[in-house]
C-alpha cells in the first residue's frame, strides 16, 4: 500500500526540493575554480562531455562554470530588486490603507497606473536613465514591481485596521507609528514574506531579458542574460549546448523560487495548510 | 466632573437614525446601567460616548471640553469579547502594559497570576483575558470606564468577583461607570440607576 501524505507534508518535501536546488547552485557557484574561465583555445568549442558537462564556448571556457557564476549574479541582482520591490510595496500599501482617503486615492491611482505600462519598456528606461550596469537592473526591477504588492498590501492593512485592539491602541494614545510598527506590521508580515517570493522569479527573468537585449549588465560580468544573449550568434553555427542548458537551468531555479512562493502562501493559509 | 452627551444622533445608514436627541449624563463616582433589547442601539451608544464613533448630531464632552485625539483617552471601553480586544500575535504581558505599567496590588485583586503573562491570548480562558482587559483599562488617567456587556460570557461565580472589584476600585477613585447589559437583574444589583437608550431620547 502506498502511504498518503496530506498536502502539508508534500508541500513541506517540494519546498524542501526546490531550497535544495538552489543552494545546490550556490555552493557549486563558489567552490569552482576560476581557472576554469580562462582563455584556452585548444579546448575551443567542445560539444558537452565528461570533463565539460555544459560543453566550452568559443573562447574555450567552461559553460558550467560560466554559468553557475553566472546565475549566482542572477540571484543575487534578483533578491535585491525583490527586496527593493517588496519595500516599496510595503511602505505604499501601509500609506493607502492609514493616512486617509486621499493618500488612499493618489496611491491607488498610481498602482492603476503603473500596472497599466508593460514591464520591460519601463525596466529598459529605468535602466538607460541610470546608466545600466547592476544598478541599473536593481533598480528597473525594484521600481516596476511593486503595484500588485501594494494593492494586496492594502487590502490586508485594511482589513485589520479596524479591529478592536487597534481602536484601544489609539485610546491609550499610541501613535500611528506605533500602531504601525507594533500592531499591523507582524500581522503582514506573511503576505510580505509570499509577495518578497513571488517577486524573486520576476526579478530574476526580467535581469535575464533586459541583460539579453543589451540594456542590463556590461559584457564583462557573467550573468545568465548575457550568456544567453551571446549564445544566439552561435546557435546558428551548430553549438547549440551554449544556450540549452543555461537556459533550462534558469528556467529551473525560477520554477523553484515560483514554487517556494506558491507553497509558502498555501502554507500560511488556514484553508488550504491541512487538505 | 462628568461625561456629557448633548443631544446626540447616530445612524449607520443615511437618516436611519438609531437613536436621536439623546442626553445623558454620567458623574464621577456614579454606576449607571444602560439596558434595551438586542439591536436597540446600546453598544452604539457605549462606542459613541467612549468617542470611538463620532456622532452625526450632537457632541460629547468630558468637562465641557471635547475629546483629544492622540493622548490618552479618559473615556476607555471593554468589551463583550476579549479575544477581539487583545493582539493575538502579543504575549499578555506586552498587551496588558500597553497603556500603562499596572502595580502588583490592582493585579492581586482581579487574581492575575504571572505565570499567564508569556502566554498567548489563544492559551488562556475567556476570564482570565477579560481580567487582562480590565485592568489595561484602568490607567491612573482613566476618568470613566464603559463595560459593554463584560460579563455576559462568564459564568456566574467568575462575574461576581469581577464587578465585585470593579465597583469597588470605581468607588475608590472616583470613577463613573456605565455598565450596558441586557440583564435586568444584575444591573438592578449594580447600578445606582438604570436607563435605556429610548428612555434617553427626548419627545419619544
Amino acid at each position: 500500500m502506498i502511504k498518503k501524505y496530506n498536502a502539508r507534508s508534500r508541500l513541506i518535501f517540494s519546498l524542501s526540493m526546490s531550497i535544495g536546488i538552489i543552494i545546490i547552485a550556490l555552493i557549486l557557484s563558489y567552490s569552482l575554480s576560476d581557472d576554469l574561465l580562462v582563455t584556452d583555445f585548444s579546448q575551443k568549442s567542445l560539444p558537452p562531455s565528461w570533463l565539460h558537462l555544459f560543453g566550452t564556448d568559443w573562447l574555450g571556457r567552461d559553460m558550467l562554470t560560466r554559468t553557475l557564476k553566472g546565475l549566482r549574479l542572477s540571484l543575487a541582482v534578483g533578491f535585491v530588486g525583490a527586496f527593493v520591490g517588496a519595500t516599496i510595496a510595503t511602505c505604499l500599501g501601509i500609506m493607502a490603507a492609514t493616512l486617509g482617503k486621499k493618500a488612499d486615492a493618489i496611491i491607488s491611482w498610481l498602482v492603476d497606473m503603473f500596472i497599466g505600462i508593460p514591464h520591460l519598456v519601463f525596466i529598459i528606461l529605468i535602466s538607460f536613465m541610470v546608466g545600466g550596469g547592476v544598478k541599473g537592473v536593481i533598480l528597473g526591477v525594484g521600481l516596476t514591481h511593486w503595484p500588485s504588492l501594494t494593492r494586496i498590501i492594502r487590502n490586508e492593512v485594511l482589513s485589520i485596521k479596524n479591529s478592536e485592539y487597534i481602536k484601544l491602541s489609539r485610546n491609550f494614545g499610541k501613535s500611528r507609528a506605533f500602531i504601525v510598527i507594533g500592531h499591523i506590521l507582524p500581522h503582514i508580515l506573511p503576505q510580505i514574506m509570499v509577495g518578497f517570493l513571488l517577486l524573486f522569479p520576476h526579478a530574476i527573468i526580467h535581469e535575464a531579458a533586459i541583460t539579453f537585449l543589451g540594456f542590463g549588465l556590461s559584457v564583462q560580468t557573467p550573468s545568465i542574460g548575457l550568456i544567453l544573449s551571446e549564445a544566439v550568434k552561435h546557435i546558428s553555427i551548430g553549438d547549440w549546448w551554449l544556450a540549452v542548458f543555461p537556459g533550462l537551468l534558469l528556467i529551473l531555479i525560477v520554477k523553484s523560487f515560483d514554487g517556494i512562493g506558491e507553497q509558502f502562501r498555501m502554507l500560511i493559509n488556514p484553508n488550504s495548510a491541512n487538505q | 466632573m462628568s461625561l456629557i452627551a448633548e443631544n446626540i444622533g447616530f445612524w449607520y445608514e443615511k437618516n436611519n437614525w438609531l437613536f436621536q436627541n439623546v442626553n445623558f449624563e454620567l458623574k464621577r463616582g456614579e454606576v449607571v446601567g444602560i439596558s434595551g433589547y438586542s439591536g436597540c442601539g446600546k453598544s452604539t451608544f457605549a462606542k459613541v460616548m467612549a468617542n470611538y464613533l463620532s456622532p452625526i448630531a450632537g457632541r460629547v464632552v468630558v468637562d465641557n471640553k471635547a475629546f483629544v485625539k492622540g493622548s490618552y483617552q479618559p473615556v476607555q471601553m471593554i468589551y463583550q469579547h476579549p479575544e477581539k480586544a487583545l493582539n493575538p500575535k502579543w504575549r499578555m504581558y506586552r498587551s496588558l502594559t500597553e497603556s500603562y505599567q499596572p502595580d502588583q496590588e490592582i493585579l492581586d485583586r482581579f487574581g492575575i497570576r504571572e505565570e499567564w503573562y508569556h502566554r498567548y491570548p489563544v492559551e488562556i480562558s475567556g476570564g482570565e483575558m477579560q481580567r487582562f482587559c480590565i485592568v489595561r483599562a484602568l490607567a491612573p488617567e482613566t476618568k470613566f470606564l464603559i463595560a459593554d456587556e463584560m460579563t455576559t460570557m462568564l459564568d456566574a461565580v467568575t462575574q461576581a468577583k469581577i464587578w465585585k472589584e470593579l465597583i469597588k476600585i470605581c468607588r475608590e477613585r472616583n470613577l463613573g461607570l456605565m455598565i450596558i447589559s441586557h440583564e435586568t437583574e444584575l444591573l438592578a444589583k449594580l447600578c445606582d440607576r438604570i436607563l435605556s437608550v429610548q428612555e434617553m431620547q427626548c419627545g419619544v
